[in-house]
C-alpha cells in the first residue's frame, strides 16, 4: 500500500503510444489498408506532482490535451486532484501559423489551377513557381523563429525542423521539379549547398579579411578549400591573393591568375543560357588540359596547399578512358573533409569537379553521396541523412506508394493544425482535397467545432452547405437553437431551426411557441412570425403557427369573413392538435357574436358544433377516467372557468346557426 | 519518434477541484469546453474554461447517497444535460437551467433510475444519431438501456433492454460509428472471473429489436481485430476476434473501456492502454 506522498515531489511516468502508418514493414508498393495498425512509438512523460507508484486513470481533454488522476486504491487517500497535460501547445505560434496559413494558400491555388486545366497536368513552370514560394516561406519562418529577442529552446527547435524541411525541400526542386540540361543540376546543387551558409560565410571572410596579414588567421586555408569546393573559385582567387607569399612570388601569383581567370572564364559558368551540353563538356576538358598543363609545369610546386587544390580539379571524368583514381582519394584528405560542414557539402564537391555533368538519374549522384557519407564518417544515419538520401537515389515514397500516402499525410497534418482554435478553416480545406477518407475525417472533426458564437456557428454552417452535411448542419443548428431555448429566446431558436429546414425540431418548436401564447396571451418575436413565407411548410405545425398569426392580422384588419374561413379551415384540418382547440374555439367567439354580419355560414357552424362536441365528450371522458384511476394525462379536467367558457361557445354556436340558416333561407 | 520526448515539450499543471474525498472519473463534453467530476464525497463539481485557458468551477453539488462512480455528458443537441451512476444503485439525470443572471446556473434533478439491485458501475449516453438513450451496467452483471422517447421531456425514460453479463461489470462504451448498427461493449472487472469473458460486445439487431452478443474477448488480449464473418442467427454481424500484436503487459484489469472516434477502435485501458479495431 503506497504512502501518501506530498504533492510536490516525484513524478508519474505516462506512456503515450501513437499509431502511424506502417509503411516500412509492409512489402514493396504494397500499402497496409488501415493505418492505424501496429507501429507504436512509446513516448514517456514525466508528469510532476501526482504521487508516484499509483496507477493512473487518464481522459483526453481535447486534441493533445490529456487529465490525469489517481485510480483510487482502498484504504489510502491520495491526492484529490487533476493533472492537465498538454503537449506541442507551443507548436502553432504566431510565426508557425503564418507559415500554415501561406502554405495553406499555395496548396489551395496549386489545386485550383489543376481544377482549370481540366485533365491536363499542371505546368511545370507552375509548379516551380509554388515551390519556389514555398521555400520562401519557410525561410521567412526561420528567420522568424530566429530573429524573435530571447529565442526559447522551443523556438530554435521548430527553426531547426524548418531549415531541415527548406533543405531537403530545395533538394526535391532541384532534381524533380526544375530539370535542367546536363551541366546544370551541378550548378543548381553548388546553390543548393551553399544558400543556407551564405551569411555565416560572408561573416567568416570578412573576419579572416580583417586580420593582417590574413593567412594567419587560423581559418585561412579552411576557408579556401571551402571557396574552391563550392565553385566560388573567382572569391577564392581574391582570397589567395592576400596571401604573404604571393606579394613575395610574383610568378605564382601570376601563374594563379591566369589559371583562375582564363581557364575558368572558359567554363562559362554562370553565364545565362546554360552552355549545351557539348560546349559545357568542352569547356571542362580544357580546364583540366589548362591545369594539368600547368600543374607540370610546376606552378603549383611552391605550395603544398595548391598542390592539393590543383589535385582537385584534376581528377577525371568518365570522357577519359585512363582514370586517374589515385586522384579520388582527395576527397579524403582530411582538410578537404575538414572544410565541410556536413556530407552532402562534401558530395557536391566531389560531383563538381569529378562528374561536373551529371543529371539527376545519374548514378554517380547516388555513388558520390554514398563516399561522402561514409568518408564523412555518417555511421548511422539521421533522418534528413536518409531523406537525402532517398531523394537521390530517385525513390521518393509517393512513387512506391501512391495516393493513399500522400492522403494519409494530409489527413496528419490537418489533425495537427486543428490542435490550434484559429486553424480549423485551414484543417477542413486540406480534408476536402482528400478523395477518399477526407470527408469522413472532416465530418468527424467538423461535429466537434465548439460553436462559442454565432459567428463561429454560421462559419460551420456554410462549409455543411458547401460539403452537402446534411446531417451535420441540422445537429449544428439544434445545438443553437437549444442554448437560444434554454435562455428563453424562442425566436431566435426558431431562426436557426428554419436555417437547417429541420422539420422535427421545427414542429417541437412550434408546439413550444404556441404553448407560450396560450399562457402569455400574445405572441412573441412577432417578426419572425411574420416573414416565414415559404419556410412554413417544412412542418405542419409550423404551416398552423403561420395561418393561426394570418387569422389574427386578418381579424385585427376588420376582414372578418376571411378570418373565420380561415378559422374553420384550421380546425378542420387536422393540423391543430387537440390541446389547442379550445383556444381556436375562443377565438372564433368575437366573431360569432358581432351585431352586423353572419359570419359563418351553417355548414361552418356545423362544423365548429361538431369540434366543441368533440372536444366536450373527450373532456368527459377524462373526467370518468380520472375518477376510477390515477393516471395522469396532458389533457386535465376542464377547470370549472373553461366549462362556463364551452357554455358560452356552445350558445354563441347555436345563436349563429340559426341566423345563418335564416339568412341562407332568405337568399334562396 | 523514439525514446523519450524532452520534458519541455509537455506542459503538466495541476488542477485543483476542492473535492473532499476520492475522485472517481472526469468527463468531457463533446466540445471538450466543459468537465464534470465525480467523488467519493457524494458530490459532482462542473467545471468551464475561462478564456485564459483556466477552468473554473461553476457548480457543485450533491448528486447521491454513496460515492458517485461515472459522470457522463449528453450531446449538446439535448441541452446541457449530465447523468450519474453511484453506489446507491442509482442513475441520476441531471439539466442545467439557466438563472437570470448568467452566473446563476444550477442543476436540476430530471429523473432517477431505480432498477439497479446493485451499485451501478457506469453509465453512458448513446450516440445522438441513435437519440436520448442511456446505457448503465450494474455489479450483478446487468446493463440497461434506457430511451426518453420525447427528448424535451427528460423525465420519462422507459427501461428497453435488460441484458445479463458476467457479475462485476465494470465499464461500458457505445460504439459512436454512424455506419454500424447499434454496438456496445462491456468490460468484467470481476478478478474471479475466469480468463475467457472479460470483454463482451453487444449488437443490436433490427429484425428481432434487441441486443445480442456479437463477440467475446478474453483478458489477455492486447488488441483485438474484430472481422465480420458472415452473419448469425439473427441476422447480425458475427465478429471474429484476431489478436494481431501484443504489448507486454502482466494480465491488466479492465477498468475502462472505448472506442475511437471513428467507432473502429475499441480500445480497453487497464494499467496501460489496449487497443482493438473493427473492420467495416
Amino acid at each position: 500500500m503506497p504512502r501518501p506522498q506530498p504533492k510536490t515531489t516525484i513524478s508519474c511516468r505516462l506512456l503515450f503510444f501513437r499509431s502511424c502508418a506502417n509503411i516500412s514493414k509492409s512489402s514493396e508498393g504494397e500499402m497496409d489498408d488501415s493505418f492505424q495498425r501496429a507501429s507504436l512509438y512509446p513516448t514517456t512523460l514525466l508528469v510532476p506532482g501526482l504521487p508516484a507508484n499509483c496507477p493512473l486513470l487518464a481522459s483526453w481533454s481535447g486534441p493533445q490535451r490529456l487529465v490525469l488522476f489517481p485510480r483510487p486504491t482502498e484504504g489510502a487517500r491520495q491526492w484529490a486532484g487533476l493533472a492537465q497535460v498538454s503537449w506541442d501547445a507551443a507548436q502553432w505560434n504566431s510565426i508557425t501559423r503564418r507559415l500554415a496559413n501561406q502554405s495553406h494558400g499555395y496548396f489551395l491555388s496549386l489545386h485550383e489551377a489543376g481544377r482549370e486545366g481540366e485533365g491536363q497536368s499542371l505546368q511545370g513552370s507552375d509548379i516551380l513557381l509554388y515551390s519556389r514560394y514555398f521555400r520562401s516561406a519557410l525561410h521567412e519562418c526561420v528567420l522568424g523563429l530566429r530573429g524573435r529577442g530571447s529565442s526559447s529552446w522551443e523556438h530554435e527547435r521548430q527553426a531547426q525542423v524548418f531549415s531541415t524541411m527548406a533543405l531537403v525541400w530545395h533538394l526535391v526542386e532541384i532534381l524533380f521539379i526544375e530539370v535542367l540540361p546536363a551541366g546544370c543540376l551541378v550548378k543548381q546543387l553548388v546553390e543548393w549547398v551553399t544558400w543556407a551558409g551564405q551569411e555565416r560565410d560572408k561573416k567568416r571572410l570578412k573576419e579572416i579579411l580583417g586580420h593582417t596579414p590574413p593567412d594567419s588567421h587560423h581559418g585561412y586555408w579552411r576557408m579556401v578549400y571551402r571557396l574552391v569546393l563550392t565553385g566560388r573559385l573567382s572569391e577564392a582567387r581574391n582570397l589567395l591573393a592576400h596571401h604573404s607569399a604571393f606579394s613575395a612570388r610574383e610568378d605564382v601569383s601570376h601563374n594563379c591568375s591566369r589559371v583562375w581567370t582564363s581557364c575558368w572564364g572558359r567554363l562559362r559558368w554562370s553565364d545565362p543560357p546554360p552552355p549545351s551540353p557539348e560546349e559545357s563538356s568542352n569547356g571542362w576538358q580544357q580546364w583540366r588540359r589548362e591545369v594539368t598543363a600547368r600543374r607540370e609545369a610546376g606552378a603549383f610546386l611552391s605550395l603544398r596547399q595548391l598542390q592539393l587544390l590543383s589535385r582537385c580539379a584534376f581528377v577525371n571524368t568518365h570522357l577519359f578512358p585512363q582514370v586517374l583514381s589515385g586522384e579520388e582519394e582527395v576527397f579524403s584528405e582530411p582538410e578537404i573533409v575538414g572544410s565541410c560542414e556536413s556530407w552532402y557539402e562534401l558530395m557536391v564537391a566531389r560531383v563538381l569537379f569529378t562528374t561536373p555533368l551529371v543529371m539527376s538519374s545519374d548514378y554517380d549522384l547516388v555513388y558520390s553521396a554514398e563516399a561522402a557519407m561514409k568518408t564523412f564518417g555518417v555511421v548511422s544515419p539521421e533522418p534528413l541523412d536518409s531523406l537525402l538520401l532517398a531523394a537521390l537515389k530517385h525513390s521518393p515514397l509517393e512513387v512506391v506508394y501512391g495516393a493513399k500516402l500522400a492522403e494519409f499525410l494530409i489527413i496528419e497534418y490537418a489533425s495537427s493544425l486543428l490542435a490550434h482554435p484559429s486553424l480549423w478553416q485551414v484543417a477542413m480545406d486540406y480534408l476536402s482535397e482528400c478523395p477518399t477518407q477526407g470527408r469522413h475525417h472532416m465530418v468527424l472533426h467538423l461535429e466537434r467545432i465548439p460553436l462559442t458564437s454565432a459567428r463561429k456557428a454560421a462559419k460551420v454552417l456554410q462549409l455543411c452547405r458547401k460539403f452537402q452535411l446534411k446531417e451535420l448542419e441540422e445537429s449544428v443548428c439544434r445545438v443553437m437553437a437549444m442554448k437560444e431555448l434554454r435562455s428563453g429566446r424562442l425566436g431566435a431558436a426558431f431562426s436557426w431551426c428554419l436555417q437547417s429546414q429541420d422539420s422535427v425540431f421545427a414542429a417541437f418548436l412550434a408546439e413550444r411557441y404556441f404553448t407560450s401564447y396560450q399562457t402569455l396571451g400574445e405572441f412573441m418575436d412577432l417578426d419572425l412570425l411574420d416573414n416565414l413565407g415559404a419556410a412554413m411548410l417544412i412542418s405542419k405545425k409550423l404551416t398552423f403557427l403561420g395561418k393561426y398569426r394570418e387569422f389574427h392580422q386578418l381579424f385585427a384588419d376588420g376582414e372578418f369573413r376571411p378570418a373565420g374561413q380561415l378559422l374553420v379551415s384550421l380546425l378542420t384540418s387536422g393540423v391543430v392538435p387537440k390541446r389547442f382547440w379550445l383556444t381556436l374555439l375562443m377565438d372564433s367567439l368575437p366573431l360569432l357574436n358581432l351585431k352586423d354580419e353572419i359570419v359563418f355560414s351553417s355548414e361552418d357552424t356545423v362544423a365548429l358544433s361538431h369540434c366543441l362536441q368533440q372536444l366536450t365528450s373527450s373532456h368527459s371522458r377524462i373526467d370518468q377516467s380520472q375518477s376510477t384511476s390515477k393516471s395522469h394525462d396532458s389533457e386535465k379536467a376542464p377547470p370549472p372557468d373553461q366549462s362556463s367558457k364551452l357554455s358560452l361557445l356552445r350558445v354563441a354556436l347555436c345563436r349563429n346557426l340559426a341566423l345563418a340558416t335564416l339568412q341562407e333561407a332568405e337568399l334562396s | 519518434m523514439e525514446g523519450d520526448q524532452p520534458s519541455s515539450m509537455f506542459e503538466a499543471k495541476p488542477i485543483n477541484t476542492d473535492h473532499k474525498d476520492l475522485i472517481h472519473d472526469v468527463s468531457y463534453d463533446f466540445y471538450g469546453r466543459r468537465m464534470a467530476t465525480c467523488s467519493s464525497d457524494q458530490s459532482v463539481k462542473v467545471w468551464d474554461i475561462g478564456e485564459d485557458g483556466q477552468w473554473r468551477c461553476t457548480s457543485t453539488w450533491k448528486t447521491h447517497s454513496g460515492s458517485v462512480w461515472r459522470v457522463t455528458w449528453a450531446h449538446p443537441e439535448f441541452g446541457q444535460v449530465l447523468a450519474t451512476c453511484s453506489f446507491d444503485r442509482t442513475v441520476g439525470v441531471w439539466e442545467e437551467q439557466i438563472g437570470d443572471q448568467k452566473s446563476e446556473a444550477h442543476w436540476v434533478k430530471r429523473t432517477s433510475l431505480v432498477d439497479s439491485r446493485t451499485a451501478v458501475n457506469d453509465v453512458k449516453f448513446a450516440p445522438r444519431h441513435l437519440g436520448l438513450q442511456l446505457a448503465s451496467c450494474s455489479t450483478d452483471g446487468q446493463l440497461r438501456i434506457y430511451e426518453a422517447p420525447d427528448v424535451m421531456n427528460l423525465t420519462q425514460w422507459s427501461l428497453n433492454h435488460v441484458l445479463s453479463c458476467r457479475p462485476g461489470t465494470s465499464c461500458l462504451s457505445w460504439n459512436p460509428s454512424t455506419v454500424h448498427s447499434p454496438m456496445i461493449v462491456v468490460g468484467t472487472d470481476d478478478p474471479s472471473t475466469s480468463a475467457a469473458t472479460q470483454l463482451l460486445i453487444f449488437g443490436y439487431s433490427e429484425e428481432t429489436r434487441s441486443y445480442h452478443v456479437l463477440a467475446v474477448a478474453s483478458k489477455d488480449v492486447d488488441i483485438i481485430h474484430l472481422v465480420p464473418s458472415g452473419t448469425d442467427a439473427y441476422h447480425g454481424t458475427k465478429l471474429d476476434v484476431r489478436h494481431p500484436a501484443h504489448f507486454d503487459h502482466q494480465g491488466a484489469q479492465v477498468w475502462r473501456v472505448a472506442w475511437n472516434v471513428t467507432g473502429t477502435n475499441p480500445r480497453l485501458i487497464g494499467r496501460r492502454w489496449l487497443c482493438a479495431t473493427l473492420e467495416r
